[in-house]
């Protein structure tokens, strides 16, 4: 929210409270049903990417065109944001260009904050360095309400989210997402990709017996995240946290496999798993363009805001 | 040019012998006369310092001017105007300038640019070769000409090695080793303080470990050479119970804390506001505490204000990006203050011991601040007056007859809101853009001349 109370963009999912949620999770699986979407005919929105994601881009762009709007791409990766003269410049000479809305992505946290705090206009963060991704754990949420039939039937199940805690964007907003459902979440990986001042509450647990969770959430490791001094052995990473075939082979059918893509086959899940019963990863792609089009629905509406 | 000629007239004043109520004359630029009940002299401007707080104006042993190199951020100029609005009369600046002043020929070169200013400048040269870390300065010849302060600020000397060669000649010079503690090895390209809230933003963390690694490194050093050391921006309740205890052994380590070390703690950087970046990062509120309780006792020597100008577009950056520092020399005594008055909050009764005799508080305190916050304005008078005086050997305290006069008068009854028009320095970076902060410097009368006046730097008076 500004200053002077309205509210804009979202930026974090720690702002969004129970009814944001539910909100946005109907209307999204409502659209995916085939509900019509409203219609923002006119209005321009801009991808301002600093760092490459084609599908989540993708999945913002075929969103707001299926909102009537006109998705203009404005990409700048690599080094220049770390020249910095200029960030400031482009995101006001990109505001002159009057969009609704800022969908923004960077390798450094706290961005599309920046950009909506020098522009004025609503900004949603479609992900900003090792800080937040709340659209993702919004569409991985709206994806386990379809499975599982409501918000209500997501209280009590077990989350297992696999990796790279630490380093990943996607598990804070997903956990404070989840908490917000009464999901018992717990972090698995090795104790140098785990947080040590957030989530006290959170468990931990040192090795993955995957018949204790409900929900599989499995972490893209990012090798090149890690600091420096930190070392990632492949194979003993694998042997302790990977979604192995030996791993997955006594799953019940309840069960569910998540990732938030794009999936490093071999590493964090083998490669036939991917596509396995159990799993969900397509299903989460599928679901992204109708829970993007809820929450641009709901920024540009001002319904939610953070 | 003519120098002034005042008469300060009930003056509430303050330095070493302590607290008393006197008139003050300044003629030519020197204390002429001290006394109760003195009458205005013919041609002599009468300052009416009732209800008002006089001490010798400020020195900062830790400023950056930014020249030469840096001229887009500040200057000798813009930067001495900023100090003495700030109630300073003279500060010590910081090597890290392009050429860095590690040799003779240099800072002959940079201190020809330094003359002619509202206030004086002390150089610091570097401890190191181009504060490149690699090889030790003429410490001994250029402490014989004049220089008083080492240091690689904006780095740590990382090495022990050359640390211990450096107390080596400082035990033979008198040379103050001012280090910037700092352990690069476990500050790995941390941008904020290491704990929940760096965390939670996702930022890359700085662990109070960095600091109080070389603190105590410096400090067996030290213990065990002899030598002069002074410990820069100490932001940890671990730091301050280091130089505590070192002080206790007979050590001869001094400290100092800034302003805004003393006022903000990390929660303000839960903005993702790139002006809170600065380094030391700003540390838990029990770190602001401890540093709080390091004032009281004694343990802090001296409020240096690590006043760091930045152009725009270094602060404009998302927070991982953006320049370490902030500007803060026109704030420090407002600033500190602040943090004074909300430290008393979170510890009512707790008062700091003033190194000078207080028994008038009750009858000289401004009326319009308690004598509780009165015991810590005195306090914070000391650290940024008093103190860096004894540490540079410097006079001109106590005020006598016969001294050139260096006198800030301050006025408790103000409070002012901080902007971009507020503020004299090239730069800025402020932290406390927005907020009210309380007092005001009302006049500051430097080496006889009175460049502030009602708040208002008398730049066209004497430097257009
Ligand atoms: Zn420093």
């Amino acid at each position: 929210m500004t200053s002077d109370g309205r509210r804009l963009g979202l930026h974090t999912s720690t702002k969004l409270d129970f009814e944001d949620l539910v909100a946005l999770v109907n209307r999204g699986l409502e659209l995916s049903r085939g509900g019509s979407a409203k219609s923002f005919a006119g209005r321009n929105v801009i991808l301002a990417f600093f760092e490459n994601s084609t599908r989540t881009k993708v999945s913002f762009e075929v969103a707001s065109t299926h909102l009537g709007m006109t998705a203009i791409n404005f990409d700048i990766t690599g080094s220049s944001l770390s020249k910095g003269e200029s960030v400031k410049d482009t995101a006001e000479t990109l505001a002159s260009y009057d969009p609704s809305l800022f969908v923004v992505r960077s390798k450094e946290s706290g961005l599309s904050q920046l950009f909506e705090d020098w522009t004025g206009i609503p900004t949603i963060n479609a992900g900003d360095g090792e800080h937040e991704h709340p659209t993702q754990a919004i569409l991985d949420i709206t994806t386990l309400v379809e499975r599982f039939g409501s918000l209500e039937a997501l209280g009590g199940l077990r989350m297992a989210i696999v990796g790279d805690v630490l380093h990943s964007r996607v598990a804070r907003s997903l956990t404070q997402l989840a908490n917000l459902c009464g999901i018992e979440v717990s972090f698995l990986g090795p104790d140098n990709m785990m947080p040590k001042y957030i989530f006290p509450n959170v468990n931990r647990h040192s090795s993955f017996e995957v018949e204790r969770y409900d929900v599989l959430y499995l972490l893209r490791i990012q090798r090149e995240r890690l600091a420096h001094g930190e070392t990632l052995e492949v194979n003993k990473y694998r042997s302790r946290f990977s979604l192995t075939k030996e791993r997955a082979a006594h799953l019940r059918s309840e069960q569910v496999i998540m990732h938030p893509g794009p999936v490093f086959p071999g590493m964090e899940i083998d490669a036939p798993l991917i596509d396995a019963t159990n799993s969900l990863i397509r299903r989460q792609t599928e679901i992204s363009i109708f829970a993007r089009m809820a929450i641009v629905e709901a920024v540009l509406e001002g319904s939610i805001g953070g | 040019m003519a120098e002034d000629r005042f008469l300060l007239k009930d003056a509430t004043l303050f330095d070493a012998i302590g607290l008393r109520r006197v008139d003050i004359r300044l003629e030519k630029g020197v204390v002429s006369e001290m006394g109760v009940g003195l009458l205005p002299g013919v041609g002599e401007e009468m300052i009416n310092c009732d209800g008002l707080l006089v001490a010798p104006s400020f020195i900062d042993l830790h400023t950056h001017l930014r020249e030469p190199g840096g001229e887009e951020a500040e200057t000798f100029l813009s930067g001495s105007i900023a100090a003495a609005a700030g109630g300073y009369c003279r500060v010590v600046a910081m090597p890290n300038t392009e050429p860095v002043p590690d040799s003779l020929g240099v800072i002959d070169e940079i201190r020809g640019r330094t003359l002619r200013l509202p206030i004086a400048i002390d150089l610091a040269a570097s401890i190191t070769k181009g504060r490149k870390g690699g090889e030790i300065v003429e410490i001994t010849e250029l402490t014989r000409r004049g220089v008083k302060v080492f240091t690689d600020d904006g780095n740590g000397v990382q090495s022990a090695m050359l640390m211990r060669r450096a107390f080596e000649a400082s035990a033979a010079s008198g040379a103050i080793l001012a280090q910037h503690c700092e352990d690069e090895s476990i500050m790995s390209g941390g941008a904020m303080n290491e704990g929940e809230i760096g965390e939670r933003l996702g930022l890359k963390m700085i662990s109070s470990l960095a600091e109080t690694i070389m603190v105590a490194r410096d400090v067996e050093l030290c213990k065990a050479i002899g030598g002069r050391l002074h410990l820069q921006h100490i932001s940890t309740s671990r730091a301050v119970a280091l130089v505590s205890e070192a002080k206790g052994d007979g050590a001869f380590v001094t400290c100092e804390v800034t302003p805004h070390h003393l006022l903000l703690d990390e929660s303000y950087v839960g903005s993702g506001k790139s002006l809170f970046k600065v380094n030391p990062p700003l540390r838990t509120i029990d770190d602001v505490d401890g540093l709080w309780r390091g004032v009281a006792s004694g343990a802090v020597d001296v409020i240096g204000t690590d006043h760091a100008p930045h152009p725009r577009w270094k602060k404009d950056l998302p927070f991982e990006s953006a320049a370490f520092g902030m500007v803060g020399i026109e704030e420090s005594l407002s600033a500190s203050f602040l943090g004074a008055r909300r430290f008393m909050g979170r510890n009512p009764g707790y008062l700091p011991k003033l190194s000078v005799g207080t028994i008038d508080v009750e009858e000289l305190r401004p009326p319009q601040i308690s004598v509780e916050e009165f015991l810590w304005l005195l306090k914070l008078v000391e650290l940024l007056s008093l103190g860096p005086r004894r540490l540079l050997r410097l006079p001109n305290d106590p005020i006598a007859e016969g001294m050139k006069a260096d006198l800030v008068v301050i006025d408790p009854s103000v409070k002012r809101v901080i902007s971009n028009e507020s503020i004299w320095s090239k730069s800025k970076n402020s932290p406390y853009l927005g907020m009210e902060l309380p007092l005001a410097i009302r006049h500051n009368i430097v080496n006889g001349r009175m460049i502030v006046r009602d708040r208002c730097v008398e730049v066209e008076r004497y430097w257009r």
